[in-house]
Formats: C-alpha cells, sequence, structure tokens
C-alpha cells in the first residue's frame, strides 16, 4: 500500500521544483499547503518504513532469540542428564570399589589364593643389613573366621566370597604356610622411633628388583627367612 | 441491531472484566497452574575412617511405583504389529530391565488394579541406571520417585559403632546419631513452568535453589584394626561360648582406633537386627570390671607413697572384713608376695590389705580422675557412665571391694582410657572418636573443649608399667596375652557379673586390658567377654589370646619393631622362712 501511495510523488515533487520559480508571486496561500503537504508525505513515507522494519527485525530477532534459548535449553537438558548419568555411574563404581576393598573380601580372597598371614615378621636396619628383631604371629592358625561380611548389593557382586563366608565356612588352610615377610627398618635412634617408612616396607619377595640400597637388605633378608633362626625363640 | 449491541457490550464488559480487574487473579491462576516445584534431595555425608577408607556413603535410588489402570493399556510393537500386552507384558519387560523375578511387581500390579488403586509400588531402592532402562520402556503409568539409600561396605563390623540411617533421614543410633546435623545436608528445590505435555518451558520463570550436601565425618578409627579386632572377638565368643565381647583400641593420646562389639549386625539391613545386637555395648554398657580396677588401687598407693613395688604382703588364705570373709580366685596358703606380685597374681587379699593404707576419699579421688564414673564426653549416644558411688555412701564391704573393682562399673571405653592414662606418663587426653568434618580432603578438628589432665605423675606411671609387665611372666596370670618379639604391660580381670534379667551375680566378665611396647606404648588393647561358658573362665585365659592376637596385628601393620622378651622387672615374691612362691 505504501508504494501506491509513494508512486505518484516524484512527479508532484519534480512539479513543486519547477514551479516556484515562476509563479510564487501569483498564489502563495496555495503553495504553501501543498509545500506542508508535501513534507509531511514525504517524512511519513520514511517513517513508515522504519517502523515497519524494527517491527518486523524486532519480531525477527526475537523469534531467533527465543528459538535460540528453547534449543540451548534442550542442549541444557541432555548435558544435565549427561552429568547426571556420569554421576550415578562414578557413585556406582566408587561403591563398589569400597564394597570389594573391604578388609573381609580382601582377606577372603587373600585366602583363597593360598595367601597367609605372615608366621614371622623381621625387622631389618636398613644401613647395614641387620636383623633388630623377629616378631611372630600370634596364634597358631591362619585362619579368618568371617563373621563380618556386609551383604550390600555391591558386595553380593562378590558372589562367592559372600556364599563362602554365610556357609560358615573357616576358608581352609593354605599350602604355602611358610610366607615370610620381611620388613627394613631404620635403626631405631630413640624410643619414640617412628615407623619405618612406607616405601621401604615391601616385602622380600614380592619386590625382585628393588632400589639400590634395599637390595642388599631385602636380598640378606630373604635369604636368612628360608633358614631357621635362633633369634626367633 | 440493539440486540447486537447488547451482546458486544456483554463482551465489552467481560473482557474488561478479565483484562482489568481481575486481571491479577487470572494470571496468578494460569501460573499455578503451569508451575511446578521439584525438590532436589540433599546427598548425606560420607563418613571415613583416619586413612580416607569409606564406611558408611548415600547413594541416590529410586523407589519405582505404577498406576496399573494406565497400564494395563500397555501396546507394544511385535513383529510389526501393535499388540496390546497389559500388566503381564509391563510386568516381564520391566523385570528383564532390572534382572529380577517378574512375578513380585506383576502381583503388585494385579493387588492394585482390582483394588482400582491407581498408586502402588513396583520395586524399591533400584540404581538410577536400571530406572532409565524402566524409563526408556516408555510403559504409561509407571513412575519413579527418588530416594537415597546409606551403604556400609564394611557391614558387621562396624555397625553398632556407626548405626544406621532411617526411613525419615535421622541417624538412629551411633555415629550416625551422634553426627546428624553435619551429615545431613540441606534440600533444594527446583521451580520451573511446565507445558501440559509435561515438558519444561524453556522461556518461563526458572529458578533453583541448590541442594547443599552434607558433610563428611572422618573417625580416628582404623578400619583394618577394626576388621581384626571384630573378627578375632567373634571368633573367641563363639569358642568360648560367651554371651558378648567387646574390643577396644585406642592410641596413647586416646585416639580410638577400633570399637568392635560382638553379636553384631548389619547396618545395610538393620530389619534384620535385634534390640541388644543394636548397641555400641563398649560405649552403651557398663559392667564390673574386677581386677583391671586394681591398677587404680595400685597407682594411688604408689602416687601417696603408702608402697612400694616392692613392699612385703603377707597375704592369709581368706581375710574377713566388715563381717564378709574375702577369698582370692585360686585357694592357696600363706603367701608372701611383693606389691607387684599381688598385681601379676590379682590377689583380692593383698590388694585389700595395701589398700586399706588409702583414705576412702583418696580412692575414689583416684577412681574418679581416671575416668570412671562419668562419660567421655564425646557425646555418642546412649554412652554409659558406669556405676561410681560418692564414698561417703559406700557400703562397709564395698569400701574394699571397689579396690579390686566390685562394687563399682564402667564401660570398655572407661576401662580403656584408664590404660592409656598410665600409658601417656599419667595424663589423660579426652577420648577421641572424631577426627574432622569436611568435604573432600578438607577436614577440620572439630572443636572441643575437654583438656588433657594429668592424674599422676610420670614416675609413678612408669613405675606401675612396670608393675604390669610382670602380669604376663610365667607365674603372673596372663602369660597367654604375651605377644611375641615385644614386652606388654597389662591386667586381667575375672569379675563377679551381674546379671540384670536373673537379679544376680552369674557368671563372670573375663577381660584383659594391656599396652605395648611397654616402654613406648602405642596401642591399648582392651578385651572384654561376657559370662563364658565353655573352658576356663579365667581373664588371662579368655581374653588374654585374643588381646596377644589384635595386639600382634597392630604392632606389624604399624610397623613397630620388635622390643625384645616379655620383661619382668619387679621380684615378685619375697623370701620368707615359712614359704615361698616359685
Amino acid at each position: 500500500m505504501s508504494q501506491l501511495t509513494a508512486l505518484p510523488r516524484p512527479t508532484s515533487r519534480a512539479a513543486r521544483s519547477a514551479r516556484p520559480a515562476r509563479s510564487a508571486p501569483q498564489t502563495a496561500p496555495r503553495l504553501r499547503v501543498v509545500q506542508t503537504k508535501d513534507a509531511a508525505e514525504h517524512t511519513g513515507v520514511g517513517f513508515v518504513v522504519l517502523c515497519v522494519l524494527l517491527l518486523v527485525g524486532g519480531l525477527l530477532s526475537l523469534l531467533l532469540l527465543n528459538t535460540n534459548r528453547a534449543q540451548e535449553s534442550f542442549a541444557i537438558k541432555k548435558l544435565q542428564a549427561k552429568s547426571a548419568a556420569l554421576t550415578d555411574e562414578q557413585q556406582q563404581l566408587s561403591s563398589e570399589i569400597d564394597a570389594q576393598s573391604a578388609p573381609q573380601q580382601l582377606a577372603l580372597r587373600a585366602q583363597k589364593m593360598g595367601l597367609a598371614p605372615a608366621a614371622k615378621i623381621r625387622y631389618v636396619r636398613k644401613a647395614d643389613g641387620t636383623v633388630i628383631g623377629v616378631a611372630k604371629r600370634s596364634g597358631d592358625d591362619s585362619t579368618f573366621t568371617v563373621g563380618t561380611l556386609p551383604s550390600t548389593p555391591a558386595s553380593r557382586a562378590a558372589g562367592t566370597a559372600v556364599s563362602a563366608a554365610s556357609s560358615g565356612l573357616l576358608v581352609t588352610k593354605p599350602e604355602t604356610l611358610k610366607v615370610t615377610k620381611a620388613k627394613v627398618a631404620e635403626a631405631p635412634k630413640t624410643d619414640k622411633s617412628a615407623p619405618p617408612a612406607k616405601d621401604t616396607k615391601k616385602p622380600a619377595k614380592a619386590d625382585p628388583k628393588p632400589s639400590a640400597t634395599a637390595t642388599k637388605s631385602t636380598g640378606d633378608t630373604a635369604a636368612k627367612s628360608t633358614k631357621p633362626t635362633k633369634s626367633t625363640k | 441491531m440493539i440486540a447486537t449491541l447488547i451482546v458486544f457490550s456483554l463482551f465489552t464488559a467481560q473482557l474488561l472484566r478479565i483484562q482489568g480487574l481481575d486481571a491479577q487473579g487470572v494470571s496468578a491462576k494460569a501460573l499455578d497452574s503451569r508451575l511446578h516445584s521439584t525438590v532436589l534431595p540433599a546427598l548425606r555425608g560420607q563418613i571415613v575412617d583416619s586413612n580416607g577408607v569409606v564406611l558408611a556413603s548415600s547413594v541416590d535410588r529410586y523407589n519405582v511405583t505404577d498406576d496399573p489402570t494406565a497400564t494395563a493399556t500397555y501396546k507394544k510393537r511385535i513383529d510389526g504389529e501393535v499388540v496390546e500386552v497389559g500388566l503381564p507384558g509391563a510386568a516381564i519387560d520391566i523385570a528383564d530391565a532390572i534382572g529380577v523375578e517378574p512375578k513380585p511387581i506383576l502381583d503388585a500390579m494385579q493387588a492394585a488394579y482390582k483394588k482400582k488403586s491407581r498408586f502402588t509400588y513396583l520395586t524399591k531402592n533400584i540404581t538410577p541406571r536400571q530406572w532409565r532402562r524402566i524409563a526408556d520402556l516408555g510403559i504409561p503409568g509407571v513412575y519413579s520417585e527418588s530416594s537415597t539409600d546409606r551403604q556400609y561396605p564394611q557391614g558387621t563390623s562396624l555397625a553398632p559403632l556407626l548405626g544406621w540411617v532411617g526411613g525419615n533421614g535421622q541417624g538412629g543410633g551411633g555415629v550416625e546419631q551422634m553426627k546428624q546435623k553435619v551429615l545431613n545436608g540441606t534440600p533444594g528445590k527446583h521451580v520451573y513452568e511446565q507445558a501440559p505435555d509435561g515438558t519444561m518451558i524453556a522461556t518461563g520463570d526458572n529458578k533453583d535453589t541448590p541442594a547443599v550436601d552434607g558433610k563428611n565425618v572422618k573417625l580416628t578409627l582404623d578400619n583394618d584394626l577394626q576388621w581384626y579386632a571384630q573378627n578375632a572377638i567373634a571368633d573367641q565368643v563363639k569358642k568360648s561360648g560367651s554371651l558378648s565381647g567387646e574390643v577396644v583400641i585406642m592410641d596413647t593420646q586416646q585416639n580410638l582406633k577400633a570399637v568392635a562389639s560382638y553379636p553384631s549386625f548389619d547396618n545395610n539391613n538393620v530389619g534384620s537386627a535385634t534390640r541388644t545386637e543394636l548397641q555400641s555395648k563398649p560405649f552403651t554398657s557398663a559392667y564390673e570390671p574386677g581386677s583391671t580396677s586394681k591398677v587404680i588401687t595400685m597407682a594411688a598407693l604408689l602416687e601417696k607413697k603408702k608402697a612400694t613395688p616392692t613392699t612385703h604382703v603377707t597375704v592369709p588364705p581368706t581375710l574377713t572384713r566388715a563381717g564378709t570373709t574375702f577369698h582370692d580366685a585360686e585357694e592357696h596358703g600363706t603367701e608372701h608376695l611383693t606389691l607387684s606380685g599381688v598385681l601379676s597374681q590379682s590377689s583380692n587379699i593383698g590388694t585389700m590389705l595395701e589398700g586399706s593404707k588409702l583414705a576412702r576419699g583418696t580412692l575414689y579421688h583416684y577412681l574418679r580422675d581416671f575416668g570412671l564414673g562419668q562419660t567421655s564426653g564425646l557425646g555418642y549416644p546412649g554412652e554409659s557412665d558406669g556405676v561410681l558411688a560418692p564414698y561417703k555412701n559406700w557400703s562397709a564391704t564395698q569400701r574394699f571391694t571397689v579396690m579390686f573393682g566390685q562394687g563399682l562399673a564402667s564401660t570398655a571405653i572407661q576401662e580403656a582410657s584408664v590404660f592409656a592414662t598410665i600409658a601417656n606418663d599419667g595424663v589423660k587426653e579426652p577420648v577421641k572418636l572424631v577426627k574432622g568434618i569436611g568435604e573432600g580432603d578438607n577436614y577440620t578438628a572439630p572443636a572441643d573443649s575437654r583438656t588433657p589432665k594429668r592424674v599422676i605423675k610420670k614416675s609413678t606411671a612408669d613405675t606401675l608399667t612396670k608393675m604390669m609387665e610382670g602380669v604376663i611372666s610365667k607365674t603372673g596370670t596372663a602369660k597367654d596375652a604375651a605377644v611375641h618379639g615385644y614386652s606388654i604391660a597389662g591386667k586381667t580381670g575375672t569379675a563377679d557379673r551381674y546379671d540384670s534379667t536373673l537379679g544376680r551375680y552369674n557368671g563372670v566378665t573375663a577381660s584383659f586390658i594391656g599396652f605395648a611396647p611397654a616402654k613406648n606404648p602405642r596401642y591399648i588393647v582392651a578385651v572384654t567377654l561376657q559370662r563364658p561358658t565353655k573352658g576356663s573362665m579365667f581373664g588371662g585365659d579368655v581374653a588374654g589370646p585374643v588381646f596377644s592376637k589384635v595386639m600382634s596385628y597392630a604392632l606389624n601393620k604399624a610397623g613397630v619393631p620388635p622390643t625384645g622378651k616379655q620383661a619382668s622387672p619387679y621380684p615378685l615374691t619375697y623370701d620368707a622362712s615359712s614359704s615361698r612362691k616359685p
């Protein structure tokens, strides 16, 4: 519609621009009216176009923004679901670890593998490899009574261990009873000696290639532990 | 024409009413119908041991609910054809998704369907993964409600100490109850606008109040020691036919390292536990300690310089005081013991003879200072403060019996604390169970108004320790308590046990409490067994072997180098012309 009204304008404008020069002195009032009307018409077109543009632009951008927002909310939902799923997964896995690493489960599994608590523990001074003391295991048996198993779903997954326990089974004595564990200890200088550092406490057999300083002492210990020593009595 | 005008003016009036006058109410109503809110559950904090091993943790779980009237219309595409499979089909699909038997699920559906009920639980406590599998089936009428589950990976080994969490989220007993406020979080709220099809309106008003998860509680315990102790006491309770058994392990600063009691229960399944199993007996049950209490009498004698370890005591076969004739546990003729010998052979008569040198008030003062007759101040739920009557109320015989631990009652925690005080050169530290409270790896020690207190001099504590080393000697009462490679100090107890259900004394309380290595103590272990019925009843024979096992394990685990053979620094008997003990 604005196009239609706009069409005649160029001619009228041309006429207007031509006329004033010649006929201005004759009919001044008429000229003024035309001029006002013309001016109004002229500015009105721009304004309407602007308004329409603004309106259309505004609507479009609103639409775009909303579309984007909706899209983003879907993305958020998706990511949230993913995050929740991962959290669940993490929760599940860590609770499975907790259940499996409970000492009673480890004890049962260790015994199944034929492991037993160390019968003798030799404390060796790291500096010169001398035995500073021997501690024997208290009690004569190496079996555990496991009356302490939980019944979490995760631990049920550890199936065999639990069923072994629920049937009141005392896990049979493993054949290899003579597992000797050696501990390498720093020489206690005062009465308030600290426990030996963790890294030096490795059992002699578990570490075939220990560090240079430890080689001698652990090697010595392994050799000594195979024959009976008088210091044990 | 007029009619049209009237109709239109009516429309205008209505429009005015809705848009103008009632605008607020109507829009609020509309918003209300769109607005939904869900509770964001807060996860309860973990309980961990001093090394960070998880002792209790909470996980998200779902309960599956069902509206069977909707589920009955469940349709499924089978071989390209849509078939209505109804309740049985839904039950089978759900059961398959979570890996259980379909029967109970179908039963629940059908029972509710018969009653025309539109709500029933199909299964409870399934994992989020399982629920997602069910949700993916798209069965009409099947919904979920979120819940949490408390898991205790250590099970029975720690259950009485930790307690459990009830359905209302409140800790029921134990640490769960003691630290309820810290462990419990604050649930959050998620408010959102919802379209009729249930999807969230993205451009609507959304408000989130995030949930604040509970804080973690770190205990002073060592989970490995706890389990070993629990296992050892469970074994011995069965072997000796005892009613129950307890092991308490602490260090010299009185940080509890293990608090084991048997019979126990599984706090993953509280429903199956009996009432008595639920209590952590080392805290909640007080009993007459018997001879372990003699060390307090000895401490007072030494501190007040009324006797020395070598003071000669002539012990007659019986002794009559306040109209009552007292015996020793084993019949004997007149014996010539030193004060150390009295302790090592656990002579009641010898203790009475020497203890009489102490005024009632003095003895009471020491019993009290060593922590008897009061709780540890930990705030552990149901903790007993024991029984220690003010000395002015002591009966004539009680004045003597308290010297050897009868006529007063104490808990295993209190008894262990007495020995820890001696092991700590005479300074009594407050008993500690909670090491820190916090999140992740960031723990802060809880505020504690209790302060350490010197009870006896260091020299007295040293002397007393040496006297207690004699208890484990060949002639002492507890050679079975010996720990190979270490010299230990300790004391046996064999007390008459008061049975409140019978209303009279019945059976004994057998105990052994000691610490090792004697010269530089690392751990204090207290072992108590109630009413053993098989074999020997003596504390040294019943509790001694458990002590030996547990202490040996604890020392080796901590890497404490051996200190040599069991020492016995003081002579236990003295040379008298009449007789001489070997």
